[in-house]
């Protein structure tokens, strides 16, 4: 009986596929930060979510640089790739003026946004064309590699 | 799963570049981006995201994309729906119909107001 007992158990360590047990691994870093904008140290930015404890209507920018533009108009990336162009811009409503936080989320897994200089977000309140940052008080989470 | 999608990103990652951006349209203007194209290579349409005025819940209209390689050269169109966004991932990415040619993401209307913008993502190969 011992023998069978041993048996089974080795059996099914054994047969265990290597990398089926466990939770789920993220495939990026995880970086989070609050305030005004987040400046992500990779090139790849495969997750993000915004919170904001308004719930205005605002604007996601992600802008190819290493540091946050000033406010005023933008400068959409093309071929002509200069450090703080602005590579995605997205309408987000405020929750529809009911609810609070106001909250974004975007799942770039199945093709990464890739940058040349780095990853920099932030919240305007002005159209794409117009950056006007927002207060202090949003929370970013980021999937970056 | 997760080894799944781990090939699958990095089957884009060599060479992949944020060509598109974003354009703002207003109440019943048109709004236009550009994947830009360049002399010897051609673009590759991997993502397109409208998205529009939730509140106002008014934004609807018609997409075209053009300058697509066979069979999507021609029109390419999508519905903005009252709740404002829709997006798609196209895999494998569309190409473009020449080489140094331009992808165009086009609204030509917006209808009932609202505001709109649009992103387009692919790469150059």
């Amino acid at each position: 009986m011992r023998k069978l007992i041993a048996a089974i158990l080795l059996g099914l360590f054994v047969a265990a596929p290597v990398g089926a047990t466990g939770p789920f691994q993220p495939i990026a870093p995880q970086q989070t930060a609050i305030g005004t904008n987040v400046i992500y140290t990779g090139k790849n930015l495969v997750n993000l979510s915004v919170v904001s404890s308004t719930n205005a209507n605002q604007w996601i920018m992600i802008f190819d640089g290493t540091t946050l533009p000033g406010d005023g108009a933008t400068a959409p990336c093309s071929t002509a790739h200069t450090t703080g162009c602005l590579a995605w811009c997205e309408y987000a409503a405020g929750s529809n003026a009911t609810t609070t936080p106001w909250t974004y989320s975007k799942d770039f897994g199945v093709h990464p946004l890739a940058f040349q200089f780095g990853i920099v977000v932030t919240v305007s309140t002005t159209l794409c064309t117009t950056k006007t940052i927002t207060g202090s008080t949003n929370f970013f989470y980021g999937q970056v590699y | 799963m997760a080894n799944e999608a781990q090939v699958k990103t990095s089957r884009y990652r060599a060479g992949v570049q944020t060509i598109g951006d974003g354009q703002i349209g207003l109440a019943g203007a048109s709004v236009t981006a550009t994947l830009l194209g360049a002399p010897g290579v051609r673009v590759f349409l991997t993502d397109i995201t409208i998205s529009g005025d939730l509140v106002a819940n008014a934004v609807s209209g018609v997409a075209t994309i053009t300058g697509l390689d066979e069979p999507w050269n021609l029109v390419f169109v999508e519905t903005v729906s009252a709740g404002g966004m829709f997006n798609h991932h196209y895999d494998p990415p569309l190409r473009a119909s020449v080489d140094g040619g331009n992808v165009v993401a086009n609204v030509p209307a917006i209808v009932n107001g609202g505001i709109v913008a649009i992103n387009l993502h692919g790469y150059r190969g």
